[in-house]
C-alpha cells in the first residue's frame, strides 16, 4: 500500500514539474514572440520612414528622426540584427531615392561600423562573409581596403563573398584582385563573377593580358573566359600562347576562346596542335573547326580519321561534311570507307545532311 | 483604383501597399499565389501587381488564371521580376501581362506606371 502511495506521489511530483516546465517555457516563448513583434514593428517603422521620407525626389542631409526608445533599442544586438536584416531586404528590392534613403539610415545608425567591426574582429567565417555581403548591398565603398584584403582569405566562402562584392561595387575595375589571389577560383565563383559583370555595360577593361600569364591556373582560365565573352581580339597572340600550357583544362578553355576571336590562321594553328592534345581536347578542336575551318583544312582533318575512337571519327566526318557537304564524296573514296566503322559513320552523317 | 498586390516578400509587400495607399488607391494584399487567386475572385480588382516567384501558385499561373477566368473584364497585370529573368518576363507577356517592373524597383516609378493604368481606366 505504502509502495503504491510513494509511486503515485513520485508520479504526481514529476507531472507537476513537467507542467511547471511547460508553463515557464510557454511564457518565455510568448515573451520572446512579443519582444520580436515589438522589435519588428519598430524596425519596420524606421524603414518605412526612410523609404517614404518627406523628400521623395532627393536625398537631403537632414538626419532621420530617431526616438529615444529606438535609440535605446539599438543597444540591443538582437534588435540591431533584425533591423539590419530588414534594411538589407528592403535595399535589395527598392531602388531610386528610397534606396539612397535606406543607405543613409544604415549609415546614420552606424550599422556600417558594426559590419566593419564584425569583419575585422570576428573569427567565424560566416559572420565575416555576412558582413562583407552587407557592406556590398549597402554600397559602402569606403570599406574597399578591408573587403579587398578578404579576396584572398583562407576561407573559400569569405573570399567568394569579398570578390563578388568588390566586382559589384567597382565593376571591371574590381577585378584587380585577380592580380593577387593565390587560392583557386572555383568554377561556381567564376560563373558568379561573370554573371555580376554581365549586368554592367561592357567596357575595354585592362588586366586580361597579365592574368593570362598568372601563376594561378584558375585565374588564367577566368581570363580566357573574359577574353572570350568580351571578344578581345587584340589579345589573340597571348591567347594562342596558352595553347601550349601544361594544364589540359587551360588548353581546353584556350580552344573555346580561339573559336570566339579566331582569324584566318586559327584553324591551322589548332590542326597543328591536334596531335599533341588529349582525346577530350582533340574532340573540342574538331568541334570548334566546324565553325572556323575552310575547304583547305579538309585533307588534314581526313588524315586524322586514322586515329582515335569511333566518337572522334564521327565528329571528324561531321565537321568535314559541315565545312563542305560535297566532301562526303571525298570521304567515300577512302580505302577504309567501305569497312566498319567508317562506312556506318558516313551513312549516318549523310543522313544528317538530308 | 482597387489594386491587388501578390508578393511573398513582406518588406516589398509593405512598401507597395504604403506607396499605393498614399497615392490614394484601395489596396488588397495577398502573400502567395493561392491567396491572390481567391482574393481576385472575392474583390474583383481593377489592377493586379504580382511577383513571379511565389509559393503554391506562381505569378505566371495567376496571369493565365485571370485571362482564362475573366476574359471580358480585362484586368491589367503588372508583374514584378528579379534581375536576369528576361525569359520569364517574355513568357509573362505572352500569357497576357501588361507591364513589368524589375526589382529593385523605385516606388516613384511604380506610381507612374500605376497612374498610366488609372488614366486608361478613366478613359
Amino acid at each position: 500500500m505504502i509502495y503504491f502511495e510513494v509511486v503515485t506521489l513520485i508520479f504526481l511530483g514529476i507531472a507537476f514539474l513537467m507542467i511547471c516546465f511547460i508553463m515557464i517555457n510557454l511564457t518565455i516563448r510568448k515573451n520572446r514572440r512579443k519582444k520580436y513583434a515589438k522589435s519588428k514593428l519598430m524596425a519596420d517603422l524606421l524603414i518605412r520612414n526612410a523609404i517614404f521620407s518627406e523628400h521623395d525626389d532627393a536625398v537631403t542631409d537632414e538626419p532621420f528622426p530617431i526616438t529615444g526608445r529606438t535609440q535605446k533599442m539599438l543597444s540591443n544586438p538582437h534588435f540591431k540584427r533584425l533591423l539590419t536584416k530588414e534594411l538589407l531586404a528592403a535595399k535589395n528590392n527598392i531602388s531610386g531615392v528610397s534606396a539612397l534613403n535606406l543607405k543613409k539610415l544604415y549609415i546614420q545608425l552606424n550599422l556600417d561600423k558594426d559590419a566593419e567591426e564584425r569583419l575585422r574582429n570576428c573569427k567565424k567565417w560566416h559572420i565575416k562573409a555576412k558582413a562583407i555581403q552587407e557592406l556590398g548591398v549597402m554600397e559602402q565603398k569606403e570599406y574597399l581596403n578591408k573587403i579587398y584584403r578578404c579576396t584572398n582569405n583562407k576561407n573559400e566562402l569569405v573570399r567568394m563573398e569579398a570578390q563578388t562584392t568588390i566586382v559589384k561595387l567597382y565593376g571591371f575595375e574590381g577585378l584587380r584582385f585577380l592580380d593577387i589571389i593565390s587560392y583557386q577560383l572555383t568554377e561556381w565563383q567564376q560563373i558568379k563573377l561573370l554573371k555580376e559583370l554581365s549586368q554592367l555595360p561592357p567596357e575595354n577593361f585592362s588586366g586580361i593580358e597579365k592574368w593570362l600569364k598568372s601563376k594561378n591556373n584558375s585565374v588564367i582560365v577566368f581570363a580566357l573566359k573574359l577574353a572570350r565573352n568580351y571578344h578581345r581580339f587584340e589579345l589573340y597572340e597571348q591567347v594562342v600562347e596558352c595553347l601550349t600550357h601544361e594544364m589540359e583544362n587551360i588548353r581546353l578553355e584556350t580552344i573555346y576562346t580561339l573559336e570566339k576571336i579566331y582569324n584566318a590562321d586559327t584553324a591551322n594553328i589548332l590542326l597543328e596542335r591536334y596531335e599533341h592534345e588529349t582525346l577530350k581536347n582533340q574532340k573540342t578542336i574538331v568541334n570548334v573547326l566546324q565553325n572556323i575551318a575552310s575547304d583547305e583544312n579538309i585533307p588534314t582533318l581526313i588524315n586524322f580519321l586514322e586515329q582515335g575512337d569511333n566518337d572522334l571519327k564521327r565528329m571528324i566526318v561531321r565537321t568535314v561534311a559541315n565545312i563542305n557537304p560535297a566532301s562526303i564524296f571525298q570521304l567515300k573514296e577512302l580505302p577504309e570507307a567501305n569497312s566498319h566503322p567508317l562506312s556506318q559513320i558516313i551513312k549516318q552523317i549523310e543522313g544528317e545532311l538530308i | 483604383m482597387k489594386i491587388l498586390i501578390a508578393e511573398d516578400e513582406e518588406i516589398t509587400l509593405k512598401t507597395l501597399e504604403l506607396r499605393l495607399k498614399r497615392d490614394g488607391h484601395e489596396v488588397i494584399l495577398a502573400r502567395d499565389g493561392r491567396e491572390a487567386l481567391s482574393k481576385i475572385e472575392e474583390h474583383s480588382p481593377d489592377l493586379v501587381i504580382s511577383d513571379i516567384m511565389m509559393p503554391y501558385v506562381s505569378g505566371l499561373e495567376i496571369i493565365a488564371a485571370i485571362k482564362e477566368n475573366y476574359p471580358d473584364r480585362k484586368i491589367p497585370i503588372i508583374i514584378l521580376s528579379g534581375m536576369g529573368q528576361e525569359d520569364t518576363v517574355l513568357e509573362a507577356f505572352q500569357l497576357g501581362a501588361d507591364d513589368f517592373i524589375t526589382k529593385p524597383f523605385s516606388p516613384n516609378e511604380l506610381t507612374v506606371r500605376v497612374r498610366r493604368f488609372d488614366m486608361m481606366k478613366a478613359k
